[in-house]
């Protein structure tokens, strides 16, 4: 997947003015995921030292038996770590989430392939995999939760305020990402693996409905140019609507199932963390609606070519958006929660909980009162954020800001944090610069120089060796002489001070 | 015996044909050899030895002249047959494939490294380990980069003097022992305790210069960026594998006991070196240099994997020695097409190839990911056992070690995509022809069939290393 993924987000890797920045994009994503492949490899070995095998069912039975495998708390926190270290390159989590955003690079329906529905979900998909080992190593439980909410809490702010639709997109699928890891480190796994499949489905939608905008705009992708939309793009509109809907978690769509049990969850875990989710979750709503809007409201800010351009998209590229939104819209029954009908709620789940370790993971239901209030307050505040976006976008035809007029949070939001410049500081140059002295200084001014001066030495030395053999006969005697007393000297004192 | 004598007959030919037919010559006398040497593999039964020629018994000097296999020789006399070739048809369109001398020269050296991964007797092995020398310093000395006399005096006095320890370190060994240089007799040598370490450290300077390891690589970079192309290549493909055949076969087994003294300490300088390399080779801007320090990389792993000395260590030692020589010679093709293309070895002044020469991008793409290791290559497999090895003798050395995955990653990329992507910075580029293309399909193939069927592989090397292995844990079990 590390190689499809570099050699697609490279793909227009010839474009003259942008040719370079893609291949540093893919490139970029190929090293950010073998950092964390190093991880994977690190749990390997461990597994193999630990276990001698690397077989799930077989490592599993191992875990459960503890019958001849001798292994501490230790260990297991050790793989575990590794393991989550490589989900975090895979599935784009802090500490290795930056090279996602920068993946958009890459053709529209390769980013809504796998950079939103499947590749990145990779290493949720390992870690449940591995679920018996996690459940071993609490530690690890909570780096993935804390990590988790950082992530989705980080990603959701910094979406705020960009201004290209697939890079608000790109965001948008780290911080959801980060919701699925809560889900992992609170022990949740099949919880995570139904938001995986509600988040693919309009993930993908949002992601196809940005790649027709930018078709329909003649590959222009920056919102303050667009506006008014849904009139040129009726299908393209509606499916976006649905898909933007259900990310924020409106009332009865599939987002709003899969989050409220990742809420609820939480909830009962830890209220305090609960509150902090919360806020992403309407930062998410933010987010999205500010690109909704932006994009299909208001008047259009292009130049009058591009409105005369605008169309909608063939019918090759509509009818998976209208394929998408009916499921973005009804992939909620998948894993209803008990308190509509008892029976038939929790498919997924109880699908999922026959594979191996899972079975041993009792999923505990919240109370219903306690589901509806969750559930209502979820729905507010996406309805909340709905009202206020319209009132801000649509009646007040608020519009993106020019980069020169970003107030203080807002700067931070647009260049994420200075996340990329931190690394570039603490990473790259420092790995640059002793790059360029090895090269510069030790490899020419020692190894190479060291090499010479020993050539010369051994010259000089013949040089002086040869001035000896200058033929005069006297020279020889004085030689032989200043031998003869060094020996008899060397004689006298051995002789004197030897015994 | 015709592993030996078909490139030596060939080599004295090779100087009276006709120039005209030279490069025919060189590629059908390589493919002969590379038929023999196929033939012997596929009829070798593992775990045993094969004796193709021996005195009945040593002469006055202690000499043998015993010439035979067993599995991990074959390889080894397979891997460098396989190399010539590819060589020879890698180089089949270039000016110095035309001249005699050039191909007699060639043909010589593949006998002196046929013979040194045959030689069953010490005196042998370094009189064949100096004849492969000396052709390859003919071959820099008249075919490379113009000025450059100076480099190739360089490399071939270090050398010698490199090999001057290992010569005194086989003389020493049979003081102590049967007065015999034959392998048998060496293995049966007790070293006192007190001499072991110094014995070592003759074979190692030979082995550390030629490999070369770390801080003995000053010679390396400036050697493989004047030489020819095809120079290049056997000296990163082939040459250096002897060096790190004669750790497996000759330094450790004849003295186990010095292997505590200088395990620990090489291990460390292999690990320094994967890093050393790695780091310049991502800021390099000549395209040879990063492909000799990136080699310098890989081999620091390789070290480190036959110092460690288990069983799976230097298997997955092994496999990554062809591994690397494949790509040694992928990569090298590369930065010659790239260098004839441009005018110019520098990365900075290259971009955009790949809009020009697909082919060329394509296969060029494969190799760097050949190099990368990705899963499904030998590399994989190799690099996968070399760091767990390294990991299960320390884990700090091992984490260390698994950065070269991420700097390997940054500077192939970083390689390829400077001189292939971006808009192009020339207005035309010579595609691939079709030799170079049979080279690089060639290299793919065998890369992809080691690390899916690694078994054909390792079936064969196996008894090899576990009866080394034996033999260093109880000297007094001989080989074979």
């Amino acid at each position: 997947m590390g190689i499809c993924s570099f050699l697609l987000i490279g793909f227009h890797y010839s474009d003259a003015v942008k040719g370079i920045a893609n291949s540093l994009a893919a490139r970029k994503a190929f090293v950010m995921n073998r950092i964390g492949d190093v991880g994977l490899l690190f749990a390997c070995f461990m597994l193999l030292t630990t276990f001698h095998s690397l077989e799930f069912d077989q490592i599993a039975t191992a875990v459960d038996s503890h019958s001849g495998f001798t292994f501490s708390n230790l260990t297991l926190l050790g793989i575990t770590l590794c393991l989550f270290l490589a989900a975090t390159g895979k599935s784009a989590q802090i500490p290795l989430f930056t090279w996602l955003p920068d993946a958009m690079a890459g053709p529209t329906p390769v980013s809504a392939l796998i950079h939103a529905a499947t590749m990145v979900t990779a290493g949720i998909y390992m870690v449940t995999r591995s679920n018996f080992l996690f459940e071993l190593a609490p530690i690890a439980k909570d780096v993935m939760l804390y990590i988790g909410i950082a992530t989705s809490l980080a990603a959701a702010f910094m979406a705020l305020r960009q201004n290209d639709i697939k890079k608000v997109l790109a965001y948008s699928t780290v911080s959801q990402l980060g919701l699925m890891v809560v889900a992992l480190g609170l022990g949740a796994y099949t919880v995570a693996i139904f938001h995986v499949t509600t988040h693919a489905f309009f993930k993908a939608l949002l992601f196809l409905g940005s790649g027709s905008v930018i078709h329909g705009m003649h590959h222009e992708q920056d919102i303050r140019k667009m506006g008014g939309l849904r009139k040129a793009m009726p299908i393209t509109h509606a499916t976006f609507l649905m898909g933007t809907l259900a990310i924020t978690g409106f009332p009865l769509l599939s987002g709003f199932y899969s989050k409220d049990e990742i809420i609820g969850h939480l909830f009962e875990a830890n209220i305090g963390l609960y509150g902090v989710i919360m806020f992403s979750v309407l930062m998410t709503a933010v987010y999205m609606f500010r690109l909704y809007f932006l994009t299909f409201h208001g008047r259009f800010r292009g130049t009058e070519a591009q409105w005369s351009h605008v169309h909608e998209s063939p019918l090759n590229m509509t009818i998976p958006l209208v394929i998408l939104s009916v499921l973005s819209l009804v992939g909620g029954i998948l894993n209803l929660p008990g308190i509509f009908f008892h029976k038939g709620s929790h498919w997924l789940s109880t699908y999922l909980n026959k594979s191996y370790g899972l079975h041993k993971i009792h999923g505990h239901e919240a109370s219903p009162n306690l589901t509806l209030v969750l559930m209502i307050v979820a729905s507010l505040v996406c309805l909340g954020t709905l009202g206020w976006a319209y009132q801000q976008y649509v009646k007040k035809g608020s519009v993106a800001k020019d980069d020169q007029d970003l107030s203080g949070w807002e700067r931070l939001s647009a260049r994420k944090l200075f996340w990329d410049e931190f690394y570039h500081r603490i990473w790259v140059l420092p790995t640059q610069c002793v790059g360029t002295f090895l090269n510069q200084k030790l490899e020419k001014r020692v190894f190479l120089a060291g090499v010479f001066g020993v050539a010369q030495w051994s010259k000089k030395g013949g040089e002086i060796m040869g001035r000896l053999q200058n033929g005069k006969l006297s020279s020889y005697l004085m030689w032989m002489v200043f031998g003869l007393t060094m020996l008899v000297l060397v004689f006298i004192i051995k002789a004197t001070f030897w015994n | 015996m015709e592993l030996v004598l078909l490139p030596l007959y060939f080599g004295l030919v090779a100087f009276i044909v006709s120039p005209k037919f030279g490069r025919y010559f060189i590629l059908t006398a390589s493919l002969t050899s590379l038929g023999a040497g196929l033939a012997r593999l596929f009829s070798y039964q593992p775990d045993t030895y094969q004796t193709l020629f021996s005195l009945s018994k040593t002469n006055a000097l202690g000499f043998s002249m015993e010439i035979g296999y067993d599995g991990l020789s074959l390889v080894m006399v397979g891997l460098s047959n396989l190399v010539f070739f590819l060589v020879a048809l890698a180089n089949l369109s270039k000016e110095e494939s035309r001249s005699s001398l050039f191909n007699g020269l060639f043909l010589l050296m593949q006998f002196g490294l046929n013979g040194l991964f045959l030689a069953q007797d010490g005196l042998l092995f370094y009189v064949f380990w100096e004849l492969a020398l000396i052709p390859i310093f003919l071959i820099l000395y008249w075919f490379g980069a113009n000025d450059t006399q100076k480099t190739w005096f360089k490399f071939f006095l270090y050398t010698l003097f490199g090999s001057l320890g290992m010569l005194f370190s086989l003389i020493a060994l049979t003081q102590f022992g049967f007065k015999s240089f034959a392998y048998e007799h060496l293995l049966k040598v007790v070293i006192p305790t007190q001499y072991a370490c110094w014995i070592m450290s003759g074979f190692l300077l030979a082995f550390a210069i030629k490999i070369p390891i770390f801080p003995f690589h000053s010679w390396q970079a400036n050697t493989y960026d004047a030489a020819p192309m095809a120079g290049t290549m056997l000296l990163s493909a082939i040459m250096l594998k002897m060096a790190l055949f004669g750790l497996i076969k000759w330094m450790i087994p004849l003295n186990p006991v010095g292997l505590s003294f200088w395990q620990l300490p090489v291990i460390i300088l292999g690990v320094v070196g994967i890093l050393y390399g790695a780091l310049i080779a991502t800021r390099e801007n000549n395209i040879k240099k990063v492909f000799a320090f990136a080699s310098l990389s890989h081999l620091g792993l390789i070290v480190a994997g036959i110092m460690i000395f288990t069983q799976e260590s230097l298997t997955a030692s092994v496999v990554q020695m062809v591994n690397h020589s494949l790509i040694a010679i992928g990569l090298f093709l590369a930065a010659n097409r790239l260098e004839v293309g441009f005018g110019s070895k520098e990365l900075s002044t290259m971009g955009g190839i790949a809009k020009l020469a697909p082919t060329f991008g394509v296969w060029f793409g494969i190799i760097t990911l050949i190099a990368l290791s990705v899963p499904l290559t030998a590399g994989f497999l190799g690099e996968f056992l070399l760091i767990k090895s390294v990991f299960q003798f320390n884990l700090w050395l091992g984490v260390l070690s698994s950065l070269t995955l991420v700097l390997g990653a940054v500077y192939m990329l970083r390689s390829y995509q400077m001189s292939m992507m971006g808009a192009p910075a020339i207005a035309t580029f010579e595609d691939l022809p079709v030799n170079e293309i049979l080279v690089y399909f060639i290299i793919t193939a065998l890369t992809l069939f080691i690390g899916l069927f690694p078994e054909f592989l390792i079936q064969i090397i196996k008894p090899s290393i576990e009866q080394i292995i034996l033999h260093t844990q109880n000297p007094a079990l001989t080989i074979r």
